[in-house]
């Protein structure tokens, strides 16, 4: 029981985490020679699969582009709004399922009755 | 918990910065034709520079530094009745282009929105965190 909800508070760890990066690339999408940066979702998240820890460090890269525009800027402002969405509906699921969680536990406590 | 809203005021300097920018971009569609100015000489074009401010680290804001003029020559347009024509009948005319300006003013607003979009999608993230609390 509490492992998943470790897990799921992972799941938000990472998610809250990638989307302060979106945020910033989103928010510097015109700013000449800024690079846009992520995390690999899936990548941190096997990270601290299977056990009880946290995730602390997350592994930040420069976001790969087939063409920076001519002032540096590597900002695909879509491709940052489509990731931005994943990472939302990503978020609120494991919020869903926390919820869902926690509403069990407490139907459990008070004996399966309403 | 302050990190908890820096991306709300990450997107907030972003939506503050195009602001900025869409103001200039009005200015220079009014002044468009303005043939004289109170500093003398016809209207220059003003753009915005923009530089990334940093909050906290993976936190960038962005900030609006400078209204830079366009040095670029006005466009010179043969007009010899008009008032602020030179002795050879030349009028200088602002070096804005109408084209230019709206394409920009298109970018702006995609911005804007997209950081609107940004900030509403997380205030939703914060406020369902915030209702696990109501099981």
């Amino acid at each position: 029981m509490a492992d998943s909800i470790t897990t799921l508070s992972n799941i938000l760890d990472v998610a809250a985490f990638r989307q302060r990066l979106l945020s910033s690339n989103i928010a510097n999408a015109d700013t000449p020679g800024y690079k846009a940066r992520d995390i690999s979702f899936s990548e941190e998240l096997s990270k601290v699969a299977g056990s009880a820890s946290r995730a602390k460090a997350y592994e930040v890269f420069d976001t790969p582009t087939a063409l920076p525009s001519r002032d540096g800027n590597t900002v695909n402002l879509d491709t940052e709004m489509a990731k931005m969405a994943e990472t939302t509906l990503m978020y609120n699921s494991a919020v869903a399922m926390i919820t869902m969680k926690f509403r069990m536990m407490k139907d459990i406590a008070k004996g399966g009755g309403a | 918990m302050d990190s908890m809203f820096l991306p709300l005021k990450v997107s907030a300097t972003a939506l503050e910065a195009q602001k900025v920018r869409m103001n200039v971009i009005a200015s220079n569609l009014a002044n468009a034709s303005s043939t004289s100015t109170p500093e003398g000489g016809p209207y220059k074009r003003k753009d915005v520079v923009f530089q990334s401010h940093l909050f906290k680290q993976n936190s960038v804001g962005v900030d609006v530094t400078e209204i830079s003029e366009d040095q670029t020559p006005p466009r010179l347009v043969f007009d010899p009745a008009h008032a602020d024509a030179d002795k050879d009948g030349y009028v200088k005319y602002p070096n804005v282009n109408v084209l230019t300006e709206m394409v920009n003013l298109m970018t702006a607003t995609r911005a804007y929105e997209a950081n609107l979009t940004m900030i509403n999608s997380y205030k939703d993230m914060i406020t369902r965190t915030l209702d696990i609390l109501r099981v």
